[in-house]
């Protein structure tokens, strides 16, 4: 095997012209595969005039018709388990996944055969070794190993590349925390939130995790991979690299890594997908450096084809070049930027629960948070950001962190007045996966007379 | 030989296409035939070389008809 900072150099540094030829052609087969195989894609395709045959460059993409979320779910609902999305019979896959449902929405269920299997670590593969991740490695999944697919492809992708799999499955933190030191592990993988939680217990435990065996960390599962506060402190805590990932249970695998030059933001694996981002509203593309929503279709899975599915994720596409890895592929900026409908409109002020993160998280001494809505005088919303702050006794300045806090938020937030209140430690909801930090309690929204619906 | 964007394959990967077709070719044809730690340990080969076969581009097809 030859050394080589790409997993697959030919199609992560193809021109992009040549890329833009692959997917020209691995669209026709998908959309080609659909349409003989899934009658509901099928008819929905004939409905926009959209054949194999007619699929004559990228621009064609956009006569498919979006798949959303809702349509998974209602389809699947109609005709439980799977809805009508199956190209094969179900008896020919190996494995069952569905979302986490932290939403308290419908899960989505999904099915992969064999090979898709091999897709879907091989996609983890080009993430873990664009991040330097290599077989002498020895890696830990502080991960549940449920039926969220989360980072069950990670595994399989370490596998692949040869290194040492400790699954940290059923676990106390303790104990996990223990096995990283015990086994010298060089990479742990979990979500952001998490990586913190094991920090504190690490301190509590009085071993020095910055001293430690881990040189990297693979964040997926919430977007603050990527806000620089928060991968700062966790960077700062384990003494290791950060690098943010994100995938989906839909495409069964990550669509966007952080290689290990940094740049601040997430290369997109175009060779397997097409990553499109529009202005929710118009459903027109946005140009590079714009905010929009992700837009994806998938080459894998041929169980369950998704062909231009709305992921409501919030992001911002800039060029290849922005990062000095030698990649062609695409970067969002900054990750996954939030959820399109994360925004949270408060007296006429937007406000995104990343933004706070990215202010609460400048502030090392707070170790849990919250940001509460709540609607005062039956009439006026509001909004305040409730903290712990451990080991509070033993500051010198008790109130200025406090102070300082609601004059960075409010600053941040065209002059927005956000309460900033101290609770106690342990109050606030801990997170292994997919944290929510935000709770909204508000009976009128925006202030002007809006019913909450439930 | 070339693949789907019209590459030259090099030698070795010409090697890997022809095994690739091989195995598919003869769990195809004698799947039915073949013992039980053949036939599901060749499945999962096959799945393996399926995602080379796709890293190389060579346009693999769909496999789920024989269970991969």
């Amino acid at each position: 095997m030859t050394e080589s900072p790409y997993w697959n150099s030919r199609h992560e540094t193809m021109n992009r012209n040549e890329l833009g030829r692959l997917q020209v052609h691995r669209l026709r087969r998908l959309v080609e595969w659909a349409d003989a195989k899934v009658p509901w894609h099928s008819q929905r395709l004939r409905k926009a005039g959209v054949s194999a045959d007619k699929i004559k460059s990228l621009e064609d993409l956009r006569r498919i018709p979006f798949m959303t979320r809702d349509d998974l779910m209602r389809e699947q609902l109609a005709q439980p388990p799977f809805g009508p999305f199956l190209s094969a019979p179900a008896e020919k896959a190996i494995r069952y996944h569905m979302t986490s449902g932290t939403s308290g929405r419908t899960p989505i269920r999904v099915l992969d055969g064999i090979k898709d299997w091999e897709w879907i670590s091989e996609n983890w593969c080009t993430g873990f070794w664009a991040f330097g991740i290599r077989p002498e490695d020895r890696v830990f999944f502080a991960f549940s190993y449920g039926t969220f697919i989360g980072f069950w492809g990670a595994h399989y992708c370490c596998e692949k590349i040869g290194c040492l799999v400790l699954p940290g499955g059923n676990m106390t933190t303790k104990a996990r925390v223990e096995l990283i030191f015990d086994m010298d592990v060089t990479v742990v993988c979990s979500t952001p939130t998490y990586a913190m939680r094991m920090a504190q217990e690490a301190e509590k435990l009085g071993l020095n995790l910055a001293d430690g065996p881990v040189k990297r960390l693979i964040l997926s599962g919430e977007p603050a991979g990527s806000i620089p506060a928060t991968k700062k402190l966790i960077e700062r805590q384990w003494g290791a690299m950060a690098g943010d990932t994100a995938g989906m249970t839909e495409i069964g695998t990550i669509m966007i890594f952080e290689c290990d030059h940094q740049p601040g933001g997430t290369h997109i694996i175009e060779d397997q997908l097409i990553e499109e981002v529009i202005n929710p509203e118009t459903e027109e593309p946005v140009s590079y450096g714009e905010r929009g929503e992700r837009v994806v279709t998938s080459f894998g899975r041929g169980f369950m084809p998704l062909l231009r599915y709305r992921t409501g994720d919030l992001v911002m596409r800039v060029p290849a070049a922005t990062c000095s890895c030698g990649r062609t592929w695409d970067i969002y900026d900054g990750g996954i930027l939030g959820r399109v409908d994360d925004m949270k409109l408060v007296r006429g002020t937007n406000v995104y629960p990343r933004a706070i993160e990215a202010i609460v998280r400048q502030f090392e001494d707070i170790d849990e948070f919250q940001i509460h809505l709540y609607t005062a005088d039956e009439i006026r919303d509001e909004i305040e950001v409730l903290v712990e702050i451990p080991d509070r006794e033993n500051r010198e300045d008790k109130d200025g962190l406090l102070r300082q806090l609601a004059i960075k938020l409010r600053e941040a937030h065209e002059g927005l007045r956000m309460g900033v209140k101290e609770v106690s430690i342990g109050s606030l909801p801990r997170f292994e996966l997919k944290a929510k930090r935000l709770k909204d309690d508000r009976i009128v929204i925006g202030g002007s007379g809006e019913r909450r619906e439930s | 030989m070339k693949n789907c964007v019209g590459r030259e394959l090099s030698q070795y990967e010409q090697k890997i296409a022809e095994v690739y077709e091989n195995l598919l070719g003869v769990v195809r044809d004698h799947g039915q035939e073949m013992q039980p730690f053949a036939a599901c340990n060749a499945r999962k080969a096959l799945g393996a070389l399926w995602q080379i076969a796709n890293g190389m581009d060579l346009d693999p097809d769909q496999l789920y008809d024989i269970h991969v």
